[in-house]
């Protein structure tokens, strides 16, 4: 789950952490009576959807009068943000924060995540903060410090001083980094964070504030946060049918629907589609040990979605077994009846009965025996 | 040292008594492997398949001789009782369970790390050595006994792969699954080079996936191995990765998608098939030319 830029300063904030002053405009609030009531009328507004690259795609104003402010917010609030993260559709802005302007001495970065290949947290820090900082991190990748933390001894206030240290900093200034940076971790793990990025990391002339802050937070944690699912943003209808059905969905742009068990033979089965030159409609994983409610919630998603003209039900049995899916697949489309080939292939746990169970329905559902079958009907259609 | 397991290892299996520990308590016995006990806190006295339950891994091992437990316990608990059997004196681990914390999987993988305790997964199908012993939940049927090594971090796409050789009368000397968890115990190279080091294994077939730079790492390890190498990477269609700030690019230092993973394997000599359904075809066509 990511955190929108208010939530995560608001966790930050509560740390100890400096962010600038700021407050949270929805549809809901008089944007004029906001600024008037703050009384001041130079600041920044933020568009909050949990996706980067809002500065190139026009979800980040600066504004110099009430004026500016309540028309650039007006417009903010309600529109559709398209950046290079949120995909084809954009995602709506609900939330805007007008924050202070923060006169910038030096800027750095400051993240925390999960190295996959150690195995362990890693601190990242580099005095080349900002939006170029991956760019860094290829030219120059000596200039980003790097920390794999040992998850059995943790971060000590020591090595981080040596970090901060290490990208230039002394005194007082050093002291106050490293202080940042075991906060951040402590949070890292509280949370059950994946990730925690201050990019930038601002030093003013006085103090280290966080610019903007993103926080990622492992979902398969959440059932021992229930604080944090309650700060769960409006999600859009089918966003929240998929969720609570428990399987992972993509919607992408083709015409194909499609439907496996595991993310490896959803991703193969879209691989498929593509191979028979046609464009897969959707990711769709229903898990390994998927319940008779994640399967036909997943099968209402790919009926109801007006764009799919083919679905390919695509299942190898290990933990699932064949004949739940098929009762499935007989049930839905019995009740929804969709005007749509659909395309299954049983193998693995139960595969027989469940070849059975359709055949018997009667409905109009072509079975196929193996995958390279199944790619040959898809092409042909 | 090549793959350790065969008929005469002995498994336990922690979170018997659920549904999916039963019923693949009977697979795996079905399959010819021998399990001696089941562990069910609160259980005791009760028996899966005929198979004794006991409350705790350290019951357990006083009345058996165990070399490897594997794991159904729910997600909230299997860290726990990973630690239980590592601690108890087991050295082979293998976690079913998937939907476990990051954080946690984190912390026990370097516990046992530092015990000298294998764990396979969390989230892994397994691993099966065909006609000997499968520890884990892949169909058994799919397999043949031969000689293809094959290792996966998926699961369904892993019987997929199988099952697809052994329609073309390709057997399989093992099969591990890893794990699809951004953390796993053991990993690819582990993996790879307990298949270089197997005297049944003649050819390994890997499976990967878009994202981490696990298989990347995998091709500078097959460089130095002697035996031929095939690859399928699932996820060439998928679109660019919706990826909040930059540290993980940091960290994989722009790699994870599935065409630079194709052409570091390509560049290490593996032989990268390009189409799912025909990964038997492809390995089947490749070896009759030799």
């Amino acid at each position: 789950m990511n955190l929108l830029e208010y939530q995560a300063k608001d966790i930050l904030s509560k740390a100890g952490i400096n962010v600038p002053a700021g407050i949270l405009i929805d549809d809901r609030m008089d944007v004029r009576m906001v600024f008037s009531y703050l009384g001041i009328y130079e600041g920044i507004l933020k568009s909050q959807v949990p996706a980067g690259g809002r500065g190139i795609s026009g979800g980040i104003k600066i504004v110099h009068s009430a004026e500016e402010a309540e028309t650039a917010a007006k417009r903010l609030i309600g529109s559709r943000l398209l950046t290079p993260q949120t995909g084809p559709n954009g995602i709506v802005v609900r939330k805007v924060l007008f924050e202070e302007m923060v006169s910038i001495e030096k800027e750095y970065y400051l993240g925390i995540t999960v190295d996959s290949s150690l195995g362990v947290p890693v601190v990242i820090l580099s005095a080349g903060g900002g939006k170029s900082i991956e760019e860094l991190a290829k030219l120059a990748p000596e200039k980003i410090y790097r920390e794999p933390i040992d998850p059995l001894k943790g971060l000590t206030t020591f090595r981080a001083i040596e970090m901060a240290s290490s990208i230039g900093l002394r005194g007082e200034a050093a002291q106050r980094l490293a202080r940042i940076i075991t906060t951040l971790f402590e949070n890292f793990l509280k949370l059950d964070a994946l990730l925690i990025e201050i990019n930038p990391l601002a030093l003013t002339s006085s103090r280290f504030v966080a610019l903007d802050a993103k926080i990622t937070i492992d979902d398969n944690a959440l059932f021992r946060h229930p604080d944090l699912s309650s700060i769960r943003e409006a999600e859009e209808a089918l966003e929240r049918e998929v969720r609570v059905a428990g399987v992972s969905y993509v919607r992408l742009e083709g015409d194909v629907g499609c439907l496996a068990n595991g993310a490896g033979l959803a991703m193969a089965t879209m691989d498929m589609i593509k191979l028979a030159g046609r464009e897969p409609a959707n990711f769709l994983d229903i898990g390994g040990s998927a319940h008779h409610k994640q399967v036909s919630a997943a099968l209402r998603i790919l009926f109801l979605n007006p764009k799919v003209r083919v679905v390919f039900v695509n299942i190898f049995g290990g933990m699932i077994h064949c004949d739940l899916i098929a009762s499935e697949i007989i049930e839905a489309v019995g009740s929804l009846m969709p005007d749509l080939q659909i395309i299954v292939r049983l193998e693995g746990t139960d595969a027989e009965k469940g070849r059975r169970i359709i055949a018997d329905s009667g409905l109009p559902v072509m079975m196929v025996a193996d995958m390279e079958e199944g790619m040959e009907r898809i092409r042909d259609l | 040292m090549g793959i350790f397991i065969n008929k005469d290892i002995k498994v336990l299996v922690q979170g018997i008594t659920g549904h999916e520990g039963r019923f693949h308590t009977r697979m795996m016995l079905e399959y010819g492997t021998k399990i001696m006990a089941g562990v069910t806190p609160m259980k005791r006295g009760e028996t899966v398949e005929g198979i004794p339950v006991f409350d705790t891994v350290k019951e357990a091992l006083h009345k058996f001789a165990i070399d490897a437990s594997i794991l159904f316990v729910p997600a909230n608990h299997a860290t726990e009782a990973i630690l239980e059997a590592c601690d108890a004196g087991i050295k082979l681990i293998v976690c079913i369970t998937e939907g476990i914390p990051v954080h946690d999987t984190i912390k026990v993988r370097a516990y046992l790390q530092k015990k000298g305790v294998m764990l396979i997964g969390p989230n892994t199908p397994g691993i099966t050595v065909p006609g000997e012993c499968k520890i884990g939940i892949m169909p058994g049927y799919i397999f043949n006994k031969g000689d293809v090594g094959v290792v996966s971090m998926s699961g369904t796409l892993t019987y997929e792969a199988v099952w697809q050789l052994t329609n073309e009368g390709i057997g399989q000397s093992a099969c591990i699954g890893i794990g699809g968890d951004p953390i796993t115990g053991l990993t690819f190279i582990d993996a790879l080079r307990m298949l270089e080091e197997d005297i049944e294994t003649k050819a390994v077939l890997m499976i990967g996936e878009i994202g981490g730079t696990a298989e990347e790492e995998a091709a500078d390890f097959i460089k130095t191995m002697s035996k031929p190498v095939f690859a399928y990477i699932a996820g060439m269609s998928a679109p660019q990765e919706r990826r909040m700030g930059h540290a993980g690019a940091i960290i994989s230092s722009g790699h994870g998608t599935a065409m630079e993973k194709i052409e570091r394997l390509k560049d290490a000599g593996v032989t990268v098939i390009m189409n799912p359904t025909r990964i038997g075809k492809s390995i089947s066509e490749m070896m009759r030319k030799g």
